[in-house]
């Protein structure tokens, strides 16, 4: 049966909070608590707008809430009625942040898809499996780092680094400016935290994050266009699209959510693994009796464990029903990515860390249609290799005391993991 | 078995090569490429498997 369209004022809330700071500043255990209720019940939700705005937006008046996989995997392949180019964060924000930081992820065809074939010669299974070598070589820096200490804080010195180097080799980002551009990246999905964000202002302190990520990207292109050079931004300086030529506020944007979907994503998935293979040891003993056979499928687990980034949104583009649910053009649609990787209609036993799942068909990635993480070879080629290193130069390596999460709407962030191991050389 | 290609539907994922990639290849200028549209019948469950790979539905069989 389907209800009746209603307007968006009128509309009752859930009785279900997915939208205060508490929530969100929950882990992800307590969060599934309430996910599971939704999927048993109400599995299309209307809900009040999130209590940590960036800016006062009049027409934000709530979200729907759409937590099965099945309905997850429906709003992504219906690009047409559910639109990215309104913004993709749960949050509204300023239209000059939306086009400088998002790129193409918050763009819709045409435009989009031109965009898109562009930088995806970048990204294919050969291009990755090209650069394999120069992945294992980061991979062993990033273990080296630390190997003869027998301690560390996981995040910033081994899961941080390890897709900053990566990325900003195929960028063609130099040494010196990597750890600057990581930490500014950071911003993008992360202003709710308190540990990152201080006593700083929101809103001022995400435009200077911008701000200099933009500096950096006009610095590089503007050296790229004098001296081409064999990398991604060199491609994107010469590439043309309809005859075109990308301008260099195109190019911009595309180094920004480079930066942010390459650094911050893979960075949380090395993070909760390595968490997970501590408190699932009979998890890794498995692994190790076959680490090559195994460590394929292993990687999917990783990812869907981690749900790095939690939600997506869309905004309705004209009226359309959903789930039995009449939406109305305008409502932001807000997929739950944590939540549809853990519908035990698709998984058995989804709490539980399973290396041998098989089929994994997890979200992490996205639900398929246009915008499916172009970077899914590269994080799996960069999981593989980095635990490969890891896990056969530092046997014993674990968490040892509790992680501090990162509070966002986004990103499922780690910020500190400590681990001990028994030095190596 | 005959490979199907919807060029506008395709966003070059490369998806479909590494399932396959003897089979299909996403080139320097970012468009894929069915390197072998007829494969022999043997590699049918490999095909079914690219084609159901494909997170933009933009390959198809036709038999």
């Amino acid at each position: 049966m389907t209800t009746a369209p209603t307007k968006r004022a009128d509309r009752p809330y859930d009785e279900a909070d997915l939208s205060s700071h508490t929530f969100w500043a929950s882990t992800a255990a307590e969060r599934e608590k309430t996910f599971a209720v939704l999927r048993a019940q109400r599995p299309i939700s209307w809900h009040r707008p999130v209590e940590d705005a960036l800016i006062e937006d009049p027409n934000d008046q709530g979200f729907w809430a759409v937590v099965r996989h099945a309905d997850l995997i429906e709003v992504t392949k219906r690009h047409e009625d559910f639109l990215s180019g309104e913004g993709i964060v749960f949050e509204s924000m300023p239209q000059e942040l939306l086009d400088a930081a998002q790129g193409f992820i918050a763009m819709d065809p045409p435009r989009h898809t031109k965009i898109r074939r562009l930088l995806s010669s970048a990204f294919t299974p050969k291009q990755i499996t090209r650069i394999n070598d120069q992945i294992r070589g980061n991979a062993k820096r990033v273990v080296d780092g630390i190997a003869s200490r027998g301690e560390a804080d996981f995040v910033p010195e081994c899961a941080a680094l390890l897709p900053m180097h990566n990325i900003c080799d195929m960028m063609g980002v130099p040494e010196a400016a990597r750890k600057k551009i990581a930490f500014e990246a950071q911003f993008a999905g992360a202003w709710n935290d308190p540990e990152l964000m201080g006593d700083q202002e929101v809103l001022p302190r995400l435009y200077q994050a911008t701000m200099f990520l933009r500096e950096a990207a006009g610095d590089l292109i503007a050296k790229r266009r004098e001296n081409p050079e064999k990398d991604l931004l060199t491609n994107l300086v010469q590439a043309e699209v309809d005859g075109e030529k990308l301008t260099d506020d195109d190019i911009i944007s595309f180094f920004g959510l480079l930066t942010v979907a390459g650094n911050d994503t893979t960075r949380q998935s090395i993070s909760h693994a390595m968490k997970a293979l501590t408190d699932f040891p009979e998890q890794r003993a498995w692994l190790m009796e076959d680490f090559d056979g195994r460590i394929k499928g292993a990687v999917e687990e990783f990812v869907r464990w981690a749900t790095p980034i939690m939600t997506f949104r869309r905004t309705a583009a004209r009226d359309c029903e959903l789930g039995g649910q009449q939406i109305t053009e305008g409502d932001k649609v807000i997929m739950f990515y944590s939540s549809a990787n853990m519908d035990a209609d698709v998984f058995d036993h989804p709490e539980k860390f399973d290396l041998s799942r098989s089929p994994n068909p997890h979200v992490s990635f996205g639900g398929g249609g246009i915008h499916h993480c172009l970077g899914n070879q590269l994080a799996r080629q960069q999981l593989a290799a980095f635990y490969d290193e890891l896990l056969h130069r530092l046997p014993d390596i674990e968490v040892c005391a509790e992680p501090t999460y990162t509070v966002s709407t986004f990103f499922h962030g780690v910020s500190h993991l400590p681990v001990r191991f028994t030095p190596a050389s | 078995m005959k490979l199907v290609l919807d060029e506008n539907k395709c966003s070059s994922l490369g998806m479909c090569e590494s399932v396959a990639p003897d089979v299909f290849e996403v080139g320097e200028e970012g468009a894929l490429t069915i390197v072998n549209s007829h494969p022999p019948e043997a590699q049918r469950e490999l095909m079914e498997e690219a084609v159901e790979a494909c997170p933009t539905g933009a390959l198809s069989i036709e038999d």
